[in-house]
């Protein structure tokens, strides 16, 4: 009979299962999405290219999405529980045991949470191919369909079933403990007003104020201490987030009962009613609209920080690798003894064979092969060189780089590398000024002394610098090919191919980007579903009042109106303060960039916040849309049931 | 005096599946303006049904009902929403007050919805919150009343807006016998002070006997209708008594 009653109970509460279902299933399709990509054999590899502690960072996010669906599930219970606490007292009064109650409840939502295990399931296995689509093309790499993890789906059921329990648990303990005459009074129990709602308006405008602080400290520290203490960073961030917080809650209770206050005499039509419930809803749920107000900076901030640092990173490969391939082909070992000719010939021999290699693979425009040679400074007993190299080398070298050398400069000239000199050569200081490391990474200074003064030297290095064709090549395996694994297994990194760099960046980089825009997703449908059955929910209870309304003289129109407008008010709460993070954003985002020596125009920065932004924003109009048809489907059905 | 309401050959029959059931089979009357009329009957009679069709919460099934010289039956959703603001006014046996809005605001929701201007609100707030007694309570939530208090913040809301008519459903039918008694006295007082016409459903003898006449339903129509006239309000409480009982109704709970 139960069974027959829990069944017959789903079917009859499916808009409010309906709820519960969505929710769930949603959470379930991104948890086995993001455990299929920590298990894929593309993140595995990529795992020991790059950064061996991403896998840990993804396995936390998965754990944190538990500690999520756990806050959900238990929402959408406590939702659908507070939905039914007046049926389940009837059924007690009517002699039923609390056991069977119990009994009931579990299997009810036991039966929604299977389907919505399976289709989440289903789901995630769509949404797990689309968001490896997306990262393998963000990776440039051919895109083929990937395959599943076992241990991805066992994870997942088992995460799952877990939290599931756990909140069916807590349901439980409550309707086994709490008495019959609370459980019948429940739709009694009258909302509160609120308590020195002065100093909650206070309250809100020292949290704004307060977020706007904070963040210009924050800019503060990015500029000055950065480096020296990430404890204040730290600080900083968690004292944002709680102003963020504290102005949301200050805003619930305040700035309504300040809407109120305007209304109070003057309102018209349905305007009284519609400010109250505003005042109402927002107080009893300053808490949670706070929680979510710091959920959605994180949503704000997280994805434009991390795009900007991406592409920040991306960017630098330009400026760490001047050349397309660059090596050492130095065959000296410490302490060898060998003569220029026959470092000469060996570095022919090295060259054909190394330009042979890349020629499998893309097509050498030019090359130059140039020497190093260290110069001990007379009488620095410290052991300080001179780093020399052949006019003639360093002509070849500007060929590759398409850089002019003034021939007026003759062939001996001191020469400086800078990372802030962007066109080529200039002179400054007696010295010429060139960008980009000219020669490697590390040297900073140098003297072009004609080829006759480096004759009988022995070179200390030597380096093959290559500029290539400007196609799509199979860089990984040149990279391979260039760089093999000894029979130790160690690779060698004598070779290093800018595309490739840029791919590894990309890879690392994306590999964050991916993990803070799906923490954003999760963050932003926790956020809207947590709404969604909170609106769903108050309006469920507010229907007796629109009945009211309605009986009194208020057209449907109107009564639309104010549910509406409720319902958008209650629904930007947790996004006004967030959103009006973006602006000093703006700040953030330009000290990453011009901090790490890119100049991004401001309009291009305000408009990557207000992309993320409308992204989120659309989202959200989408839910308040869905939201609004439930919500106005159960008004008229009630209003119907007075016809 | 002029014709307030006039229902002449009101059916309504409700539907379940196959089963359908003539709630009015036929109802024809008549209220003049400044009227304070009854409707008794045993359960299943159909009074709350009349009301309810008169209030437009129902549509009827066949004939037809005026109010204010204004037919209320084939309107648009939008002109019954108007209808109900502009000419009725209600008191619910359950109060129906809205427990997010203060008393005052309460009280001033008809004259709201007319979105008349704040100076007349707040005079007639003022005006019919001392004539009613509630003026002390402006400030508080329904929550803070007690039931008597309750429905008389529900009478005040019923007749800010100086409707056509005043409907009531058992509007004692939460209150003790002391309330109900305070209750019934108001009702004369809006009848007598404002002028309000009163329609209003009971199924108790003594509550009916501060009306001026009685409109007995029996089977979803007029079984009987008696007058008060002159005489005192104990002898037509007898008068109801009797016929109540004829009927089979529950009589006096006052």
């Amino acid at each position: 009979m139960f069974y027959k009653l829990a069944f017959r109970n789903v079917r009859r509460q499916f808009s409010s299962y309906a709820i519960y279902f969505i929710t769930v299933m949603l959470t379930i399709t991104m948890i086995f999405s993001v455990n299929n990509i920590i298990q894929s054999d593309i993140m595995s590899s990529m795992l020991v290219n790059y950064y061996s502690g991403t896998k840990a960072i993804l396995i936390g996010i998965t754990g944190f999405l538990a500690l999520i669906m756990a806050f959900v599930l238990g929402y959408a219970t406590n939702f659908l529980l507070k939905k039914r606490k007046k049926e389940f007292a009837l059924y007690l009064v009517m002699g039923m045991t609390r056991k069977n109650i119990i009994g009931i409840f579990m299997l009810e939502t036991a039966i929604t949470f299977g389907l919505a295990l399976g289709a989440g399931l289903l789901l995630g296995l769509v949404f797990y191919q689309a968001l490896m689509g997306i990262f393998i093309s963000y990776i440039e790499l051919d895109y083929t369909l990937t395959g599943y993890s076992p241990v991805a789906f066992l994870y997942t059921i088992v995460t799952v079933c877990a939290v599931f329990l756990l909140s069916s648990a807590a349901s439980a303990g409550y309707l086994k403990f709490e008495k019959i005459s609370k459980l019948l009074n429940a739709d009694k129990i009258a909302e509160k007003s609120v308590r020195f709602p002065v100093l909650w308006v206070i309250i809100a405008f020292a949290g704004i104020l307060g977020t706007a602080l904070f963040i210009d400290r924050f800019l503060a520290w990015l500029d000055t201490a950065f480096f020296q203490t990430f404890l204040l960073g730290g600080i900083l961030v968690v004292m944002i987030l709680l102003s963020v917080a504290l102005g949301s809650m200050g805003l619930c209770k305040g700035i309504t009962w300040l809407i109120v206050k305007a209304k109070s005499g003057r309102a018209k039509g349905t305007g009284m009613f519609t400010a109250r419930q505003l005042s109402g809803s927002a107080t009893s749920n300053s808490v949670m609209v706070a929680l979510l107000s710091v959920l959605m900076s994180l949503v704000i901030v997280g994805p434009n920080v991390f795009f900007s640092v991406s592409s920040i990173y991306t960017e630098r490969v330009e400026e760490w690798y001047i050349y397309d391939i660059h090596g050492s082909i130095s065959i000296l070992r410490y302490g060898e003894d060998v003569t220029v000719d026959q470092v000469e010939k060996i570095e022919e021999q090295l060259v054909a064979e190394y330009t042979e290699k890349i020629e499998k693979y893309v097509g050498i425009e030019n090359y130059a092969v140039f020497n190093i040679y260290w110069e001990r400074v007379e009488n620095d007993w410290g052991g300080s060189h001179n780093t020399l190299i052949k006019y003639s080398d360093f002509q070849n070298i500007c060929k590759v780089l398409n850089y002019d050398l003034p021939e007026e400069l003759g062939q001996s000239f001191d020469c400086r590398c800078s990372d802030s000199v962007k066109d080529p050569f200039e002179w400054k200081y007696g010295i010429l000024r060139c960008p980009n490391r000219i020669l490697l990474n590390y040297e900073k200074e140098f003297k072009v002394v004609p080829d006759a003064e480096t004759d009988g030297i022995v070179p200390t290095y030597g380096v093959l610098a290559v500029g290539v064709e400007d196609v799509k090549y199979d860089v990984r395996a040149l990279e391979a090919e260039l760089n093999p694994v000894d029979s130790y297994g160690n690779k060698e990194y004598n070779f290093k191919i800018k595309e490739y760099e840029r791919l590894d960046e990309l890879g690392g980089g994306g590999l964050f980007l991916l993990g803070d825009l799906y923490a954003s997703a999760v963050f932003l449908l926790l956020t809207l579903g947590i709404l969604s059955l909170k609106m769903l929910s108050m309006v469920s209870e507010d229907k007796p009042k629109y009945r009211i309304m309605w009986k009194l003289g208020a057209k449907r129109s109107q009564l639309f109106r104010s549910m509406l407008v409720q319902l958008l008010f209650f629904c930007c709460l947790p996004f006004l303060i967030p959103v009006f993070i973006n602006f000093p954003l703006v700040s953030v985002i330009d000290k990453i960039y011009s901090g790490n020596g890119y100049e991004m125009p401001l309009l291009e920065i305000i408009g990557q916040l207000a992309g993320f932004t409308s992204v989120v924003l659309g989202v959200c109009i989408l839910y308040l849309v869905a939201a609004s048809i439930v919500a106005w489907q159960d008004i008229r059905r009630s209003l119907r049931e007075s016809d | 005096m002029g014709k307030i309401l006039s229902v002449s050959n009101a059916v309504k029959i409700f539907a379940t599946g196959s089963v359908t059931v003539r709630a009015l089979a036929g109802v024809t009357f008549d209220v003049e303006k400044g009227e304070f009329v009854a409707v008794m009957g045993p359960s299943g009679s159909g009074k709350s049904t009349l009301l309810n069709v008169i209030a437009t919460i129902e549509p009827l099934s066949g004939g037809n009902i005026t109010v204010d010289g204004e037919s209320i039956v084939k309107r648009s959703d939008d002109e019954t929403a108007a209808f109900r603001r502009d000419k009725l006014g209600f008191v619910f046996q359950e109060y129906n007050l809205l427990d997010t809005l203060t008393v005052a605001e309460n009280i001033v929701l008809p004259l709201n919805l007319k979105k008349a201007d704040a100076g007349h609100t707040l005079s007639e707030l003022t005006r019919i919150s001392h004539a009613l007694g509630v003026s002390d309570q402006l400030k508080k939530f329904p929550r803070e009343l007690s039931g008597g208090q309750r429905q008389r913040v529900a009478c005040a809301r019923a007749v800010i807006s100086n409707p056509a008519i005043v409907l009531a459903d058992e509007p004692t039918g939460a209150l003790d016998s002391k309330n109900s008694r305070n209750l019934m006295e108001l009702f004369g007082l809006m009848n007598r002070e404002f002028g309000s016409t009163i329609l209003m459903v009971t199924h108790d003898a003594t509550v009916a006997s501060y009306s001026g006449r009685v409109i007995f339903l029996k089977d979803g129509e007029i079984f009987t209708e008696i007058y008060k006239g002159d005489r005192s309000r104990e002898q037509f409480r007898h008068e109801i008594l009797e016929i109540s009982e004829a009927l089979g109704g529950e009589g006096n709970v006052l």
